[in-house]
């Protein structure tokens, strides 16, 4: 079963293209069709506390920076700029850095994992990747361009884990060793690239294929330890689809995880990267965590009658149409908690 | 998996409704919260325009988060208490490798259920609250709290007679017979009320009814007892019925399992023979109960119509007619009396909790655990019951067989918890624990989701900061570290981020900050934190600039204490040492001046060259530049070393200094020339 916790009235004037809560979940930005950014205490139902204005088009996304470097949000707009904001309390936010050198819409900003420092990547629809790093010491920023990425447009872009090197392999190798750094991306050309930092050029290491059309997100789960890394992409053509590497990366294999009913725009992984979560257009979210043997499973909360409790998870009676579903939860009896069996059907017809 | 079966949420936001039912989600950072909202896909390809449906409806976030029990602190505290015990299981595990006497494991299976026992009955206790029973919505989550824990306390105990117990040659009937009388508790209350009205008890209504169900349930010596009570216990038939109950063979433990029976059947055989001549007859209630103590299955049938559940009369129906019964032959025992059951109720729904019942006493294990998952205890139950599975060992053939990996099984459990746990506000504490079963996996989750726990306050940071450095995780350790530094700094709490900063070992960090102090005293002649600064000691040295403001600070002190002598020495020193930072080098000579304009020479004639050189060859030239920067990008208001009343009258300085030191050069030479010679 799941809860409604709260709702948070962004009192914005146009849709909300996305949200995003910082490191610790405490504090909510969200972004406009409006062209501002708000920023809102996650727990309370809060007047938001700051609007930030310096965007002149809808704003596509926003991305908190690690509070090792303060508090600090970037967000990427239809008018080709990213702006990087800094602020000292929740309330008060300056504008710590304006990037313009895009040549159409910025449609994602993601930034680096902490150990790089204080690095930001965007995708563009002129087809260009920019990596801008901001030397911490002086406040400097240097932005390196990855042109040509991908024909027509970059969707999405998604950092790739900072690895420390397994200790149980390799005693000797401390985490000062030096970490490649990798990104990836998806595109309008329908392919999803996987590209690595190479004597401080960006080169291409992977181009990953098997979407039909447009890529509309690609994330690269967290790691937990395993000797793999998984990649997450979402696309027009209805497929999620979930790639998962070798030890070394060198080697790249797809798994559909669904076919959907109509595109998919958006994915999001679980802190440890156990449960994904996919929107699209078939008005769900869902739910889905790969079991023990590797199967992708949509969680279930399959009712179970210990319990003859019945509530009703109408929270808005007065709906009059067919209201979006969130799926995953159960409206009758109880349920599991988000973690679905860990014993598939399959597994059980043995 | 079929779709059809999936249950869904309706969140019924009226934006998403209007713009074609879409939503958007993404997790929260370090919880397992989700945020909801509406969605349109709405990209650069389409016209920057305000929507249709701008300003109509309110722009909403939803946050959802899957329900569970764990708000409430009883439950809490359960959840604090089975992580003791599971922790022992472990460290027991660990301890003594090879073969371990099941009774160790049948102990922490006890330590379990009496956790949860305890906590149902401060549940029920907190449930008749006054302040409970006004809130419908707290009282319905008790209810639930309640119904679940008792379903598990009721199935852990099965599971611990059935798979836990050593009874190769044992007899089940008697802990089932247990198990039925603990879980149907209101029998017993009523017999009690009959033996407290002794005569009376018989004109009582449900005086037959209680009976039937004390005999169904297995209650022999209560039911001797009342019926003893009896106003015709004097009687034929019930004397007769008194030595029936009195001499029923009851098996313990190292009687001959042959003898055993022989006597059983010549019991059975005996009643048998009463009945048939009407020895009753007289008594038709009477001679119901003794039908029912033969088995017979005409007058079973009637009684179980009253049943409340399948399983409830199962016991005591074995101890009539089959009181020898072997785990291995209980499940064909169940799958008759089963058939029967759905005969006699064929409209009775199997709830969960009696399929559950159902799959243990027919030995499938593995069934059970899958339906254990769906209990709304967060896995609770299934967690902790296999990892207990897995450490005794006892199923291991039956997973084998199955095919099931139960160490995988056990290991994505506990994961799993654990990972719920972390994430769950206030529970992370108990989290850890289990994570770090987990081998590379969980210390892997520790690492993503220690350092998301909200630093409230420095108590909280101290003990995460533990934590991590218990498990060695000194990445997380020097986040942490800075986080707060960065906090400190923002909220001017210059000591504080300079002790964060020095904790999280960050040089770039420690920098910036003794840089601001020591700015901060070039401009305005205070020097801050000075606490942090004098506890420095030996870990200066992990930045150069730290060791010059920690030495400059004891110049500083000596000054103050007036020990001009020793204060003179450490500023040659430092003149000496290279690690001036170039803005520093006005504050550091001006401070110089005072020594050398003094009557009574503080420093000798050597070192006042040395001072006139540094003025010549650092600072001299270090204006210059200045000088040539800022004429440079004379429009640019640009941070010059000097930005200060000294900026205008650096020239004058200049002249005092060398002034200064002529002065001092003099009067320190006469001094050293004329001192007597030793």
């Amino acid at each position: 079963m799941v809860s409604l916790l709260q709702e948070i009235d962004t009192e914005h004037e146009d849709m909300v293209h996305h949200a995003a809560l910082d490191f610790y979940g405490l504090l909510l930005a969200t972004c406009s069709s409006d062209g501002s950014v708000r920023i809102f205490h996650s727990r309370k139902n809060n007047k938001s506390l700051a609007e930030l204005k310096g965007h002149q088009g809808p704003v596509w996304q926003v991305a908190w920076a690690h509070p090792k470097f303060g508090n600090i949000l970037a967000s990427c707009s239809y008018d080709r700029k990213v702006i990087i904001w800094k602020s000292t309390t929740p309330r008060d936010w300056t504008k710590l850095y304006e990037y313009n050198n895009h040549d159409s819409s910025v449609n994602s900003v993601d930034f680096a994992p902490p150990e790089y420092g204080l690095i930001l990547a965007c995708a563009s629809s002129d087809g260009s990747i920019s990596v801008v790093t901001c030397n911490t010491e002086y406040w400097a920023w240097d932005a390196k361009k990855i042109p040509n990425a991908h024909t027509i447009g970059v969707n999405a872009i998604s950092w790739c884990p900072a690895q420390t090197p397994d200790p149980a392999f390799d005693q000797r190798v401390t985490s000062r060793t030096t970490l490649v750094k990798r990104l990836v991306s998806g595109g309008c050309d329908n392919l999803i690239k996987i590209w690595r930092e190479d004597n401080d050029r960006w080169t291409e290491e992977h181009r990953l294929e098997a979407h039909s059309d447009w890529v509309r997100d690609v994330a690269w789960a967290p790691s937990i330890g395993l000797p793999r890394l998984q990649i997450a992409s979402a696309s027009q053509d209805r497929h999620v689809i979930i790639w998962s590497s070798n030890t070394d990366l060198s080697q790249w294999t797809s798994c559909i995880l669904h076919t959907f009913d109509d595109a998919v725009w958006s994915i999001s992984w679980s802190t440890t990267g156990n449960v994904l979560a996919v929107t699209g257009g078939d008005n769900n979210v869902s739910l889905w965590k790969e079991n023990s043997e590797g199967q992708w499973i949509r969680i279930n909360y399959e009712s179970g009658t210990a319990i003859q409790s019945k509530q009703s998870h109408n929270l808005h009676p007065q709906q009059p149409q067919q209201p979006a579903h969130l799926h995953g939860s159960s409206d009758s009896d109880h349920s599991s908690n988000l973690s679905n069996s860990h014993l598939s059907n399959s597994q059980l017809s043995n | 998996m079929n779709d059809d079966t999936l249950p869904t949420f309706a969140l019924g936001d009226a934006l998403a409704t209007r713009c074609g039912n879409t939503l958007t989600a993404s997790f929260v950072p370090g919880g397992s919260k989700i945020a909801l909202s509406a969605y349109r896909p709405l990209k650069w390809s389409s016209r920057d325009a305000p929507s249709d449906s701008a300003g109509q409806d309110m722009v909403l976030i939803h946050m959802a988060q899957e329900s569970s029990l764990y708000t409430e602190p009883l439950l809490r505290s359960l959840l604090s208490e089975t992580n003791a015990t599971f922790q022992t299981l472990q460290t027991m595990c660990q301890v003594q490798h090879g073969t371990k006497k099941g009774s160790e494991y049948i102990k922490i299976s006890r330590t379990y259920r009496s956790i949860v026992r305890c906590c149902l009955e401060k549940l029920e206790h907190a449930k008749k609250m006054p302040e409970v029973q006004e809130d419908e919505t707290k009282e319905q989550q008790y209810a639930d709290a309640i119904m679940t824990f008792y379903a598990i306390e009721c199935l852990w105990y099965l599971f611990e007679i059935l798979y836990m117990q050593q009874h190769h040659n044992q007899l089940i009937v008697p802990q089932l017979l247990e198990w039925t009388r603990f879980h149907y508790p209101h029998t017993e209350d009523r017999a009690t009320d009959l033996l407290l009205m002794a005569e009376e008890a018989s004109e009582v209504d449900n005086y037959w009814d209680t009976l039937k169900t004390l005999v169904m349930l297995g209650h022999l010596d209560v039911t001797r007892a009342i019926l003893s009570q009896h106003r015709k216990a004097n009687q034929a038939a019930y004397q007769s019925a008194e030595t029936v109950l009195k001499t029923m063979p009851i098996y313990q433990d190292g009687y001959a399992l042959q003898k055993f029976c022989s006597q059983w059947e010549y019991w059975h055989n005996d009643l048998d023979r009463k009945l048939v001549s009407q020895v009753f007859a007289a008594e038709p209630e009477l001679e119901v109960l003794m039908q029912l103590l033969k088995g017979s299955n005409e007058h079973w049938d009637e009684e179980l119509l009253k049943s409340q559940d399948w399983y409830e009369f199962l016991p005591g129906y074995l101890l009539y007619t089959r009181p020898t019964c072997k785990p291995f032959e209980l499940r064909i025992a169940v799958t008759n009396w089963h058939n029967r059951w759905s005969q006699l109720r064929p409209d009775w729904q199997m709830t969960q909790m009696s399929r559950m019942v159902r799959q243990l006493m027919d030995h499938d294990v593995k069934l059970f655990i899958y339906e254990a998952q769906k209990l709304n205890d967060s896995h609770w139950f299934a967690t902790h019951l296999i990892d207990l599975i897995y450490h005794s060992g006892q199923l291991k053939t039956h997973f084998d067989q199955q095919n099931l990996d139960l160490p995988a099984l056990r290991h994505a459990m506990i994961f799993e918890f654990g990972s719920y746990l972390m994430t769950t506000h206030n529970l992370w504490q108990l989290g850890i624990d289990y994570l770090d079963h987990c081998g590379q996996e969980g210390i892997a989750a520790i690492e993503l989701l220690l350092p998301r726990i909200p630093l409230k306050t420095e108590r909280q940071a101290f003990k995460i900061l533990a934590l991590a450095k218990r498990r060695g995780l000194v990445n997380v350790e020097q986040d942490i570290c800075k986080v707060l530094s960065r906090r400190a700094y923002n909220d001017q709490r210059f000591g504080s981020a300079l002790e964060w900063a020095i904790r999280s070992k960050d040089v770039l960090a420690v920098t910036a900050i003794a840089d601001f102090i020591l700015k901060h005293y070039s401009k305005t002649g205070i020097m801050l934190c000075q606490d942090v600064i004098t506890s420095i000691g030996g870990r200066m040295f992990l930045s150069p600039r730290l060791v010059f403001l920690s030495k400059y600070y004891e110049f500083y002190e000596f000054y103050r204490q007036r020990d001009f002598l020793s204060g003179a020495e450490l500023l040659i020193n430092l003149l000496a040492s290279r690690i001036t930072p170039d803005y520093f080098w006005p504050s550091l000579l001006i401070d110089a001046l005072p020594l050398l304009e003094s009557e009574d020479p503080k420093i000798f004639s050597k070192e006042t060259i040395a001072i006139l050189q540094h003025l010549e060859m650092e600072l001299v030239p270090l204006i210059e530049r200045n000088k040539l920067n800022t004429a440079k990008f004379s429009n640019q208001t640009s941070k010059t070393i000097f930005k200060d009343y000294r900026v205008e009258n650096i020239e004058e300085i200049l002249d005092l200094m060398r002034l200064a030191c002529a002065r001092n050069l003099a009067r320190a030479m006469i001094i050293e020339n004329t001192a007597p010679a030793s």
